[in-house]
């Protein structure tokens, strides 16, 4: 589940408006567009000269594929910024072939071998890369097609050149469990600044504080350095958990304009005469 | 820490002037136009101060100008964000204690 682990499953891919159809993809060479958040983006409707991708309005909508209108050119494989274009080609008799995009030094050459990988990471199969394709309209994202058992097409999303750099490699430093356990979520800084903890917040919580002002008149939350650029969220999230209700609700921090120490040359210096806009404030 | 010599996305690393930076007395050369924050790191340093309660080693977090844990002691002046802040040739940084002290004068 993309939520939970970062990667999508196959079945979540079966029922977005980017997939064109299992019926489809066993006749012809067409695009899979694995896009399944919201995400406000629509390079991919630009980048198809035949129009068989619609995002439309809102832009947070989901990419169409209208399979009728695709040819497989694989144009916009190289410009979505999520890296979410396939092309799955399941029409040959032998192999499959799968076009994807890739971002890695050394780049694959045709005719090379190369491990086929999971959407997870995970190494599947090998497979021989039919074309790579790096022009300067792909913006240095390479689109590398390559052939996969049949049967993989759907399943490989991407490669590795050398076997390493995979989910499934053995000799991957991992922290050890007794290091992993002692982590203590509790312990974290929320404010960085004056080192307030996540444990501090919630017992000022706990003795009433139900505000972001609140917890930082008990604690100096966002009175530091940084101003509360960075805590001032966190806590209101805390604050919602505690009191169980949503940060939406929590009363919001006092915004003021941005406090920083400034050494007088930095005026003087200035080789500007002062208007009157100067000193129009719009905090 | 070294430098990333080519990567497909930031394309070769340009060959710009040398400069150089004094960091807690000791000499270090620096690209000419990066930020404090990134020379330090090229030449292996990463504490840049020392917490003011807890008195603890602290490090870069965000890199962007927020949230202020990369601040040092620049040519005198305490609480200077080294991540936006670009070397200057002959430059004195030091690892700041706390929020620091202006240099008397």
């Amino acid at each position: 589940m993309l939520a939970k682990n970062g990667y999508l499953e196959l079945d979540e891919i079966m029922d977005i408006p980017g997939y064109p159809g299992t019926e489809i993809l066993s006749q012809k060479k067409c695009v899979v567009i694995e896009c399944r958040q919201n995400i406000p983006c629509n390079p991919c409707e630009a980048a198809c000269p035949h129009h068989a991708i619609t995002v439309g309005e809102p832009i947070t909508s989901l990419p169409v594929v209208d399979p009728e209108k695709c040819i497989g050119c694989g144009l916009c494989v190289a410009q979505c910024p999520g890296q979410a274009c396939f092309l799955v080609d399941q029409t040959g008799e032998e192999y499959d072939t799968v076009t994807i995009p890739y971002e890695y030094y050394p780049l694959p050459k045709k005719g090379q071998e190369v491990y086929g990988l999971s959407r997870a990471g995970e190494y599947l199969v090998k497979g021989v890369v039919v074309r790579t394709v790096m022009t300067k309209k792909n913006d240095r994202t390479a689109v590398v097609e390559i052939k996969v058992p049949k049967g993989y097409a759907m399943k490989v999303r991407g490669i590795s050149t050398d076997g390493r750099r995979t989910a499934t490699e053995t000799d991957i430093q991992r922290p050890s469990d007794a290091v992993l356990e002692q982590i203590n979520d509790n312990d974290m800084y929320v404010c960085r600044c004056e080192e307030i903890t996540k444990k501090e917040v919630i017992e000022a919580v706990r003795n009433g504080a139900s505000s972001v002002n609140e917890v930082k008149r008990l604690l100096r939350t966002g009175m530091g350095l940084c101003q509360g650029r960075n805590c001032a969220v966190t806590i209101e999230r805390i604050i919602a958990q505690e009191l169980g209700t949503s940060p939406a609700q929590v009363p919001k921090a006092t915004k003021r304009g941005p406090v920083r120490a400034i050494k007088l040359s930095g005026y003087t210096s200035l080789d500007i005469e002062a208007n009157e806009e100067m000193f129009e404030h719009d905090w | 820490m070294s430098r990333i010599e080519n990567h497909i996305i930031l394309g070769d690393l340009e060959q710009k002037k040398e400069v150089q930076i004094t960091v807690d007395g000791k000499t270090i050369s620096a690209v000419e136009g990066e930020p404090i924050l990134s020379a330090l790191l090229a030449n292996g340093i990463k504490v840049s101060n020392i917490s003011p309660k807890h008195h603890e080693p602290r490090g870069y977090f965000c890199g962007i100008g927020r949230c202020t844990n990369c601040v040092m002691t620049v040519n005198g002046d305490p609480n200077v964000r080294t991540c936006i802040t670009l070397v200057e040739d002959g430059m004195v940084v030091e690892t700041q204690d706390g929020l620091g002290k202006w240099e008397e004068s």
